[in-house]
């Protein structure tokens, strides 16, 4: 949480530039390096991420909003914290050109917005950035998933999703509901009924 | 209540993102939640994807902070479908007894939606034994194990031909009737006669409407004279068919293959003149490719990989043999070799007299491959070009290796109803 003396400029971490604060609604979105647009992500603890237009676009619920013409000040993300939009910032800029999310983006496109954009296959380094990305432990994994899941995007998903069904993979069923929280509600009669049922897969 | 304060941020429906007045006192870190005053929060709006609150009702307050703790760290809701359809079927089928939720989604059209999305699994093999006609011996490649899978009961014999979407298509012996299941959940149907009187035997194809069963499926049988009859499972009914004038006949298929199916096309293998022949399932147009047969095949089979025909054949020649892979080339209309067994495998076969069967053509083969007191079954995965040998399938309770009769490769789909 922010102390009092802590104002919109004073962000703790920036992965760009600084975003300018105090601008008026009606301006158009900031113009980053090289003059591309970008716009200001604003984390639940006040941290703010300046991020390239079109990479904010892999997440449909920030494209929504954008195309709402949100996205002229600070965009408020209140349910993600500072390290948490770090990394999917950082993730989404890795994704450019991703055809997890790009396929959708073009047919979406009105604009011409991103017309020298072209889909790449996912590289290797692409390959490992995500690799890397999902060794966390479990509450920072579920963390990253609710981010996923609230920012609808794609490439960000499917690395997630993939990482989960990978850390369950090999446990028991007492384990999974564990992991997940969850509780087991069948009586042992359901239970034995269930496991005869499919025999085959508790061989 | 507690879910209340901890989930209000979300997009309203204008798409714009509205700072709730509790704003103020929810930002901060999992650790911060202890603070938050729980007991007279505001009635503030609910996210839309925050359903859990009913499950947990106000309690204690101390009970209260824990559960809070516990719910910050909990997995999102929305997301089980797309994690459990990316974990193995083996797997999946297993942690059915986790809760009753997760048994259920055998029945849901959304995870069915994401098994379509994230479906990129290898085949498995469905194959009978001679011994027990009444367990099906399915090989998963994966964790390189056979499973055995009860099958309902049939009047008679019945045989694997074909498969789609993790359906498969068996008939009887003489093709009179067909059926289609689901092994893994044993959804069964038997399909309506065929109305034209059966070739002795015939070559039988299947492709999908879709992307998953769900969309309706189509099975075709193909007689040496030119028969043929199309079965679609939203009329539920056979509808035959003539080939057209232009297309030679008779046909001399090669009955030991599985017709190949890549979209919504079929392709058969023919000889005399050698080549491939194949239909359209949706506009209903035959097409001929005369090819020529690369010398001293024997056994061999049409296969298919990622949209490619390729060529599984026995090559002998004096006392040596040796399985190889063709490639179709679709300008010249001449088949390629890609890859050879390995040498060390072949020798094995020298002076022998061999017979090859496929029982599975889709992406990864499996190969039996037989002679006098051998029986050896191998895979061959077209994408990585890699040659395993496959682990004798024994019945649980026996010693014996079983030798499998017939067969055919299918993609393990939970919800594919037939």
């Amino acid at each position: 949480m922010s102390s009092g003396d802590s104002g919109p400029s004073s962000s703790k971490q920036l992965v760009q530039q600084p975003a300018a604060a105090g601008r008026s609604p009606n301006q158009p979105p900031l113009l980053g390096a090289g003059g591309r647009k970008v716009i200001v992500l604003k984390s639940g603890d006040e941290e703010e991420f300046e991020v390239d237009l079109l990479d904010a676009m892999q997440s449909r619920t920030l494209r929504r909003a954008i195309e709402d013409g949100c996205g002229d000040g600070p965009m408020p993300l209140p349910n993600l914290t500072g390290p948490v939009l770090a990394k999917v910032v950082e993730l989404f800029r890795r994704h450019r050109g991703d055809p997890r999310w790009a396929d959708e983006l073009q047919e979406t496109e009105k604009e011409g917005m991103f017309k020298d954009y072209a889909p790449q296959k996912p590289t290797a380094e692409v390959k490992g950035f995500d690799r890397e990305f999902v060794s966390v432990d479990r509450d920072a994994l579920f963390d990253l998933l609710r981010a996923a899941n609230f920012l609808e995007a794609p490439g960000l998903l499917d690395v997630t999703c993939d990482a989960a069904a990978d850390a369950v993979m090999n446990m028991t069923v007492e384990e999974v509901r564990e992991y997940f929280g969850l509780v087991n509600d069948y009586t042992p009669e359901e239970e034995a009924a269930l496991r005869k049922q499919h025999e085959w897969a508790f061989q | 209540m507690i879910m209340a304060v901890l989930f209000t941020y979300h997009v309203d429906n204008g798409g714009c993102y509205a700072d709730d007045d509790s704003s103020g006192s929810m930002l901060g870190k999992p650790g911060n939640f202890k603070m938050i005053e729980t007991k007279h929060s505001p009635p503030t709006k609910k996210s839309r994807r925050d359903n859990n609150s009913e499950k947990y009702p106000p309690a204690a307050s101390l009970k209260e902070v824990i559960m809070e703790q516990r719910i910050w760290k909990e997995f999102p809701e929305d997301l089980f479908e797309a994690v459990i359809a990316r974990l193995p079927v083996a797997t999946f089928f297993h942690f059915r007894l986790v809760c009753r939720k997760w048994n259920s989604l055998l029945n849901s059209q959304s995870f069915s939606q994401c098994c379509a999305e994230v479906s990129c699994s290898q085949p498995w093999f469905y194959g009978i034994t001679r011994e027990d006609v009444n367990t099906a011996a399915v090989y998963d490649p994966s964790l390189r194990k056979w499973h055995h899978l009860s099958v309902p009961t049939l009047p008679g014999k019945i045989i694997p031909v074909t498969s789609a979407g993790g359906l498969v298509c068996y008939s009887d012996t003489d093709y009179w009737n067909f059926y289609v299941s689901n092994p893994l959940t044993h959804s069964f149907k038997k399909l309506p006669r065929r109305s034209v009187h059966p070739w002795p035997r015939v070559v039988v194809g299947m492709s999908l409407n879709g992307n998953s069963a769900s969309n309706g499926y189509k099975i075709m049988w193909l007689g040496g004279n030119g028969d043929y009859e199309v079965y679609d499972s939203q009329q539920d009914s056979w509808n035959p068919g003539t080939i057209p004038s232009t297309i030679s006949l008779p046909f001399f298929l090669n009955f030991r293959s599985e017709a190949v199916s890549v979209g919504h096309t079929l392709y058969f293998m023919r000889a005399a003149p050698d080549g491939i022949v194949s239909y359209d399932m949706v506009s209903g147009v035959w097409k001929q490719f005369s090819i020529p047969s690369p010398l001293y095949l024997t056994d061999h089979t049409l296969a298919e990989c990622g949209g490619r025909i390729m060529l599984v054949g026995l090559l002998t020649k004096n006392a040596a043999t040796c399985i190889c892979i063709w490639e179709l080339q679709k300008m010249t209309l001449l088949w390629k070799e890609v890859d050879r067994m390995p040498n060390m495998w072949c020798l094995e076969f020298y002076g022998k007299h061999v017979w090859m069967t496929c029982l599975g053509n889709r992406g990864l083969f499996m190969l039996s491959l037989r002679s006098r007191q051998m029986n050896r079954l191998v895979t061959y995965d077209a994408f990585s070009k890699e040659w395993r040998k496959v682990p004798g399938c024994v019945l649980p309770h026996r010693r014996k290796k079983q030798w499998i009769a017939h067969g055919t490769s299918f993609y393990p789909c939970p919800t594919a109803i037939a």
